[in-house]
């Protein structure tokens, strides 16, 4: 219940000054640049990586990104870019 | 940048193989060990990697039970470590470059163009007193300077031109024309062209026609003799002096005309280019047509045909094959109706650069006659232009027989 008050606090906040959500609510925030990459920022780590699917740990659930002959171009701590015939990107939360 | 940065200072290209692959990567990121262009396999990831983190993530692959393994190692550092293990090999490369470069800045042949009466050793061996000679440095030639010595050094030279072609030099030259030299050998003068003769001025020899004389081609009109002429009574011990031989010398002027005949239909057909083309390609081998694209027949009623003909790579070696491009223009025929007039002006035309196309240059027209002459076709008007002209037709005996 702690968990759900502080994040409606944290979202009237966000709204009240218009600050940014992925800030205040440590949400991830996608880059898609047309089918063929996008980054994503603010993630948890990989949960499962092939050449047709990657799935990302976001705070509050998952981002899976489907396609074809999908690889990795850079990951740091915060930021991971993927490439590849990206057909469908999608949340399960 | 990342990438740009990796390449210079090293990276290695890691297979990781095992089930917690993914489990692998997360750790390794979490750590800060930078990962980038993760390629997964069937089997196994690709992954390329800083070179100091190995360890590092060899440490974390027994942790999770993957195994790694170096695939490449890629970057300036291993790329100068395998030049260094070939040495041999660079040095050799080095040398060929060096070589070329050296043998490309060096004069390596001397070849001399336009000579007459000068022989082309002569030229080579004046050129290589001033230094100029096969193995010689491009950069050191002053070629301005060392033509003007050239031209200073042999007095036959009017010009000298020196082009550097690659490794070739090409020493130009121009050699001086010597002056004519006065003929004081006895002849004649004659016609050089029919004419009538308007003016005769004799300065050596003995005139042979008079005002008012037509002559033709070839006639002789001056004689190069002298008859000695005796103040004196011719005594009969004396006898009569024989003529003596001299090289003849005047200017004969004559009328002289230059007939020119142009003929125009008073009715003509003027062809117009409409802008529609149709194209064909045609390619042969051995002349016998292989393959044919664009039109098989032309379907304008009228129409011009324009063919162009490619070899493919001829300055290499020949190869049979010939691109043969026809272009068929279509064109619209327009009837035009000429006046008398106007069809008499046209062969006038025509007829006029006729005959000033025999004009010789230099002389001034004296009288333009135009003539109108039947043909004898109906529809068709023809015009004789003449021009008249006085000119000096005096030319020496040698000049039209051809000899000395």
């Amino acid at each position: 219940m702690r968990g759900t008050r502080g994040k409606n606090w944290r979202q009237g906040l966000a709204d009240m000054f218009e600050l940014p959500q992925d800030i205040m609510l440590d949400l991830p925030r996608l880059t898609v640049i047309g089918n063929g990459q996008c980054s994503f920022e603010n993630h948890r780590g990989i949960i499962e990586y092939t050449e047709e699917k990657v799935r990302l740990s976001v705070n509050g659930g998952e981002i899976v990104i489907e396609g074809g002959s999908l690889i990795i171009r850079y990951m740091t701590d915060d930021e991971i870019a993927v490439e590849g015939n990206i057909c469908r990107i999608h949340y399960e939360f | 940048m990342l990438r740009l940065r990796y390449f210079f200072t090293g990276y290695l290209v890691v297979s990781i193989k095992g089930t917690a692959t993914e489990k692998l990567i997360n750790l390794a990121i979490n750590r800060g060990i930078p990962l980038w262009d993760l390629v997964r396999g069937l089997e196994k990831a690709i992954v390329k990697m800083d070179v100091d983190s190995f360890f590092e993530l060899r440490h974390l692959a027994k942790k999770t039970g993957c195994s790694i393994k170096i695939i490449r190692k890629a970057g300036l550092p291993f790329f100068y470590s395998r030049a260094f293990k070939r040495r041999g090999l660079v040095v050799g490369g080095c040398f060929f470059i060096i070589t070329l470069y050296l043998l490309s800045s060096l004069i390596l042949f001397v070849a001399v163009e336009g000579t007459e009466t000068l022989k082309e050793e002569q030229i080579r061996s004046l050129a290589g007193e001033l230094g100029v000679r096969p193995g010689v440095w491009k950069a050191g030639l002053n070629k301005e300077e060392l033509a003007n010595e050239m031209i200073l050094r042999e007095p036959s030279l009017a010009w000298v031109g020196l082009n550097i072609r690659g490794t070739r030099l090409v020493i130009e030259i121009v050699e001086k024309v010597p002056p004519p030299v006065e003929n004081d050998m006895p002849g004649n003068i004659v016609a050089a062209k029919d004419g009538l003769v308007t003016e005769v001025m004799v300065i050596m020899g003995e005139a042979c026609v008079q005002e008012g004389e037509t002559v033709s081609r070839g006639q002789l009109l001056i004689e190069g003799v002298l008859i000695p002429q005796s103040p004196y009574e011719v005594s009969e011990d004396v006898g009569i002096p024989l003529p003596v031989p001299v090289h003849a010398r005047g200017e004969v002027l004559a009328r002289v005309w230059y007939e020119g005949y142009g003929e125009a239909r008073t009715a003509s057909v003027n062809r117009i280019r409409t802008g529609k083309r149709s194209v064909a390609w045609n390619v042969t081998l051995d002349n016998r047509s292989v393959l044919r694209v664009g039109h098989n027949e032309i379907r304008y009623a009228n129409y011009e045909l324009v063919s162009i003909k490619r070899r493919l790579r001829e300055r290499i070696f020949q190869i049979p094959v010939e691109i043969i491009i026809e272009y068929a223009y279509e064109i619209e025929l327009e009837q035009i109706q000429l006046t008398l007039e106007q069809a008499l002006e046209q062969a006038a035309e025509q007829a006029r650069i006729l005959a000033e196309l025999q004009l010789p240059v230099g002389v001034s027209v004296e009288l333009v006659t135009l003539k109108e002459v039947e043909p004898g076709t109906e529809g068709l008007v023809g015009v004789q232009y003449i021009i008249e002209t006085i000119e000096n037709i005096a030319v020496e005996e040698y000049v039209i027989t051809g000899g000395d």
